[in-house]
């Protein structure tokens, strides 16, 4: 609780600076409208979605014997994706495609491949992290995570935003290209490291090759991967028809499940940060400091691209999110020396529950400041 | 009641890399093996449990019972694999009660 109201006062002091540059910019009714904003975003932090994330890591942290099913959560986040997929695909078909959505794409791919290279320079610079870690670390926030995205368009349907439905396949492409980055800068730190000091260890067998046959299926054929651009497909092939005829079970009962879901997130989170003894002070503040430095860039590119606000602070939202499944199982693969205690630990209980309380209002309130004529 | 002797190889490994020892078993031509998962525990890398989000840090256990070259065998490839991971492997005597099948 005490932890709740922290976020909670990082909250409103985020949107007080935002109110700031706001009134900075200009007029009574643009203030009007960020006062609208502020009470929004508080009901952000008071929407079921978040006040049960807050209940599972409230309960794991007064070690409750609460528990969610693990194969129950499984089904749950398939679930999730499937929906978030398809519905997205069902909002492209009614706008079609162009090369704005291509531009987009590539735009996603670029940030997901660049972000990496930022947070690894960063880590270097502020913490002891031996560089696989970084690497490792660095390869988490560049790629995203499905459930922040969702809870952001949770946070945009309560704001009454309407959003692209290209964004889900953004968030797809962003998955991957973060992990093969982390790679390159382990491997490359590594063979810097024996050139140095005259190779006296056997080559490792992880070490050849940038990424053998097999990490390539694995990364690119990665379950989430495979769903959310399946069912987005899907949604684009069977346009509103589709949706309507499978509305009972991927419309109604979603906001139901996300509750739940992140009731198991909340739990796993605090659980993680609990056994967190590898994490240091910098790394915690990274933690936090990361997601704002990934969604400004996100949001920077959303400008270039022309991007609407919806768009633009989604964008934000996933470049700032950091990802906790797809990214620790290629990593465990890849880089094995590098500890999920640190890389885990940050992405799961640090940056996702800030994304989730401070981040995401944020960014769409600096979204819609910066998109305002 | 008659019995054979024969090896059984026991190793842990992360759930990622279940694919790639079933790959290894089959290449060194194991007649058989039980995957089973693994719920919680306390080793060099700390305490690990089944029931994260992700399906990384999950453990699984081979059990392979062979005739003992075999089995040998199967120990130093799977050494080999899984230098770089957490694991555990270790080599113990069994019997069996048909020995066609091992």
């Amino acid at each position: 609780m005490c932890l709740l109201a922290v976020l909670l006062s990082g909250c409103l002091r985020g949107l007080d600076g935002a109110v700031e540059f706001y009134s900075y910019r200009g007029t009574l009714l643009e203030t009007a409208v960020l006062a609208d904003l502020l009470s929004l975003a508080l009901d952000n932090l008071l929407s079921p979605i978040i006040l049960f994330f807050a209940l599972g890591f409230a309960a794991a942290l007064l070690r409750s014997d609460l528990a969610v099913p693990e194969a129950f959560a499984k089904a749950m986040a398939l679930y999730l994706m499937l929906a978030i997929g398809f519905k997205g695909g069902v909002e492209l078909s009614k706008q079609g495609l162009g090369w704005s959505v291509a531009a987009l794409l590539f735009a996603g791919a670029l940030l997901s491949f660049v972000i990496p290279l930022i947070a690894y320079a960063i880590l270097r610079v502020v913490s002891r992290l031996k560089a696989v870690d970084a690497a490792a670390v660095a390869a988490h926030y560049g790629s995203i995570s499905v459930v922040t995205f969702v809870a952001g368009t949770e946070f945009l349907t309560l704001m009454g935003q309407r959003f692209d439905g290209a964004m889900v396949a953004v968030m797809a492409i962003m998955e991957t290209p973060a992990i093969i980055t982390g790679i390159w800068l382990a491997r490359r730190a590594r063979s810097l490291a024996s050139s140095g000091a005259a190779s006296r260890a056997p080559a490792r067998r992880a070490g050849s090759g940038l990424v053998d046959r097999d990490l390539i299926r694995e990364i690119f054929l990665n379950g989430s991967v495979v769903l959310l651009i399946g069912a987005f497909v899907i949604g684009w092939i069977t346009g509103p028809r589709g949706l309507e005829a499978i509305a009972p079970f991927v419309v109604a009962p979603f906001k139901g499940v996300l509750c739940l879901f992140l009731l198991d997130m909340g739990l796993v989170a605090a659980t993680r940060l609990r056994g967190a003894s590898e994490l240091s002070l910098p790394l915690v503040c990274f933690g936090m400091v990361m997601p704002m430095i990934g969604a400004s860039l996100g949001m920077a590119a959303g400008l270039v691209l022309g991007l609407g606000v919806p768009e633009t602070a989604l964008l934000g939202i996933l470049s700032g999110s950091a990802s906790y499944i797809a990214v620790p199982a290629s990593m465990r693969l890849a880089l094995p020396e590098a500890s999920p205690g640190i890389y885990l630990t940050l992405s799961l209980a640090i940056t996702f529950p800030f994304n989730l309380t401070v981040g995401i209002p944020l960014y769409f309130t600096i979204a819609a400041a910066l998109a305002a004529p | 009641m008659e019995t054979h002797l024969r090896k059984r190889l026991d190793i842990i490994v992360e759930a990622p890399l279940q694919r790639r020892l079933v790959e290894l078993l089959e290449a060194e031509g194991a007649r058989g093996y039980t995957v089973l998962p693994c719920l919680a525990g306390k080793g060099h890398e700390g305490v690990w449990q089944q029931g994260e989000i992700s399906d990384a840090f999950a453990r699984r256990l081979f059990v392979v019972i062979a005739p003992e070259p075999l089995a040998r065998r199967v120990m130093a490839a799977a050494r080999e694999l899984l230098r770089d991971y957490s694991a555990i492997i270790t080599l113990s005597d069994v019997e069996v009660i048909r020995a066609d099948h091992f």
